[in-house]
């Protein structure tokens, strides 16, 4: 068998540990499948040798033998998975990507792309999970089919709070739903960010893109405090500012279609806003310049936000189903209604605020 | 057969109506409008008038007028044309006084020679660009929306221009039912609409980090929506658009095309920097900004749906597989 003889043709006393984990590689490659064995074993593996200590060097490949010595009691099986894992990986991008440059995927009608969502979910993910620790509470208060109106507190300058809304939904609540976050108009004039951010399902801020999302039985996430929510001063952390116009109710009252109340408690914090640049507003064409601690002074660096822990409380849902449509052009009305919600997450944000400790645990 | 004028417009039946038709045009869509019209029972005589001849297909008789020409309301009385069909805004990328004088003074002047000439119907064309490609408008606009020409390319504030005339008509003349059909892009594998001749441009400019949603709506579709329009009795604007949206850089994939990408405050301006943007009718803005119409009047008064949506329109401009 050819086998045996590259065995011993190739084996050099040098690097033992490498020769082993390449033979038995290669053996248990020929165990699978003969015919994959073919190909990778014999003359391609010794090249494959060969070129390694080419390109390292005798004795950067002898400090990195030492190091996989010591780490001997890395199984043999790991290694493999590992490497069949990012060769699969590989392999499926690489299809997804040449299906995607010929145009074969579809958009829903506000441009959602599941497959890019698919694609950024382990970022958020990992942000959901282990930078920020989210505490997902009443999440049964989400309905498990029809629409209802996220109304939640906005804060921390960038809006990681509607991705982790959304993520909380799409991963604890057991009807995985998506949540259509309405976003700032703002938005939609970045390069790169605008279509992105409607590839993962935020929708433009205005009553008509609202009110056909929930008619189409969509969940539906906003924030009435816009951007005097974001720009919330550190100081004026978790105390809720004027609901804008009330929108949001009036739009629940014409679709007729439950509010939930949402209280996130950490994102006020993981950007310590402690000036508002307003002479840099307008020069610089964005709606808000918050100055942080690393913002702008730091660049990039200022971007990355605090690892607060995070708690995300859904209260109980609101109907609006008493309501005559009529009611949404009475100001009184809507008001009230606004006020109503608005009161709610204001109660259940003292109470999480309250609870913990310290903004970090 | 009953072709008398009582029956033209009782609500019985459409297989007895017929009617006589006055329909303006030089582009694939007239073509096409005209060819439907002259195949279908619906006309019993159609003439079509400008000053250039669309097509030669036998039944039709056409008459050399200019737009502008007041001749017109005689041709509408003489001929007891029942509804006019104009389709005559010539989408042409510069601000020329000759286009403005044809697309705007001419469409005016055929709405009052239609209306003095005794003409029941005047269906007009229009886009869902006149809406304007802004950064903050909904995704699908209803045609409430006030119509914007602030920063708008030549053709498509032509178009404003005749739809602000259009709304002032419609307050005034209560017994013609004017119809603007506000059509979403145009496209048609031999169509020669705007955004076809964007898709013909080698390379096709994209402008960098910007997507937007589009609707396309076949050219045979528009043309069954101006014979529904014939039938109905809708006043005022409507949008014509299909269901479901398509990214903009999907076409181009799909179709095929090269692509060069472009900055968007470079798009504006005009030689090398944005290549073959100048020789379209309408501005770079629309490449950056969705701009879709809500079609829920069109379902509800017109009561009528394209038979494609999107999504099929983007399948018929497929290269045919050898």
């Amino acid at each position: 068998m050819k086998k045996n003889n590259h065995k011993t043709s190739v084996r050099t006393p040098t690097f033992p540990f490498v020769d082993n984990v390449l033979n038995e590689v290669q053996e248990r490659v020929t165990d699978i499948t003969s015919s994959f064995a073919a190909e990778v074993s014999g003359k391609r593996l010794a090249h494959a040798r060969g070129s390694f200590k080419e390109v390292l060097g005798d004795k950067f490949l002898a400090t990195a033998v030492g190091w996989l010595n010591q780490a001997k009691n890395i199984d043999l099986d790991t290694l493999k998975a590992f490497k069949y894992i990012a060769e699969s990986t590989m392999a499926s991008y690489k299809e997804a990507l040449a299906r995607r440059e010929k145009g074969e995927y579809e958009v829903d009608e506000f441009g959602l792309d599941p497959e890019v969502v698919d694609l950024i979910r382990p970022f958020f993910s990992f942000l959901y999970e282990k930078w920020w620790r989210v505490q997902a509470v009443g999440i049964e208060n989400i309905p498990s089919e029809g629409p209802a109106l996220l109304v939640a507190n906005h804060s921390g300058v960038l809006p990681w709070d509607g991705t982790m809304i959304t993520t909380a939904v799409l991963t604890r609540h057991p009807k995985p739903r998506m949540v259509r976050p309405i976003i700032l108009d703002w938005f939609m004039k970045l390069p790169v960010l605008s279509p992105l951010m409607a590839q993962i399902g935020a929708v433009l801020a205005c009553p008509e893109n609202a009110e056909r999302l929930l008619s189409k039985g969509h969940l539906v996430c906003v924030f009435p405090e816009g951007i005097k929510g974001t720009n919330k001063l550190y100081k004026n952390r978790y105390r809720l500012a004027r609901f804008g116009r009330g929108g949001f109710a009036r739009t629940a009252i014409r679709t007729k279609v439950p509010i939930v109340p949402v209280s996130v408690v950490g994102a006020e914090e993981i950007y310590p806003v402690i000036a508002q640049a307003d002479p840099l507003v307008k020069w610089a064409g964005v709606p808000y310049f918050p100055i942080t601690p690393l913002w702008p002074w730091f660049g990039l660096l200022g971007m990355i936000p605090l690892p607060t822990k995070w708690t995300i409380t859904f209260g109980q849902p609101i109907p609006t189903d008493a309501y005559r449509p009529i009611n949404a052009e009475n100001f009184l009305a809507v008001s009230r209604l606004s006020n109503r919600v608005r009161d709610a997450i204001q109660q259940t944000l003292n109470k999480t605020v309250i609870r913990r400790t310290s903004i970090f645990a | 057969m009953q072709t008398t004028t009582e029956t033209r417009h009782d609500e019985v039946g459409t297989a007895v109506r017929k009617l006589n038709l006055l329909v303006t045009g030089r582009d694939s869509l007239a073509r096409k409008t005209l060819k439907a019209l002259a195949a279908g029972g619906m006309a019993r005589k159609i003439i079509s008038c400008g000053p250039e001849r669309p097509s030669r297909t036998p039944r039709i008789k056409h008459v050399s007028l200019d737009l502008e020409n007041e001749k017109i309301a005689d041709l509408v009385r003489q001929e007891k044309i029942d509804a006019v069909i104009h389709l005559d805004v010539v989408a042409s990328p510069n601000r020329s006084e000759r286009f403005f004088q044809h697309n705007v003074i001419g469409s005016m002047n055929l709405m009052a020679a239609a209306a003095e000439g005794g003409a029941r119907k005047i269906i007009l064309r229009s886009s869902t660009w006149i809406y304007g490609a802004r950064y903050n408008n909904p995704n699908y606009i209803p045609e409430i929306r006030s119509v914007s020409l602030a920063g708008a390319s030549p053709y498509v504030r032509d178009l404003g221009e005749i739809e602000r005339y259009a709304g002032d008509f419609l307050k005034h003349f209560s017994n013609v039912t004017l119809t603007v059909l506000r059509f979403a892009p145009l496209v048609a594998p031999d169509g020669d609409g705007p955004l076809m001749r964007y898709l013909h441009l080698k390379p096709v400019p994209v402008l960098f980090g910007f997507d937007p949603l589009f609707q396309l709506l076949h050219e045979e579709d528009a043309v069954s929506a101006i014979r529904q329009a014939l039938e109905k009795e809708v006043r005022g604007p409507i949008n014509i658009a299909p269901d479901g949206v398509v990214p903009l850089v999907k076409i181009l994939r799909r179709v095929r095309c090269r692509r060069v990408t472009i900055p968007h405050f470079l798009a504006g301006l005009p030689g090398k920097v944005s290549p073959g943007l100048e020789t379209l009718p309408f501005d770079p803005a629309f490449l950056r900004f969705t701009t879709g119409g809500d079609n829920q009047r069109m379902k509800d008064e017109l009561e009528w749906t394209p038979s494609r949506d999107t999504r099929t329109v983007l399948q018929s401009l497929l290269p045919k597989k050898p």
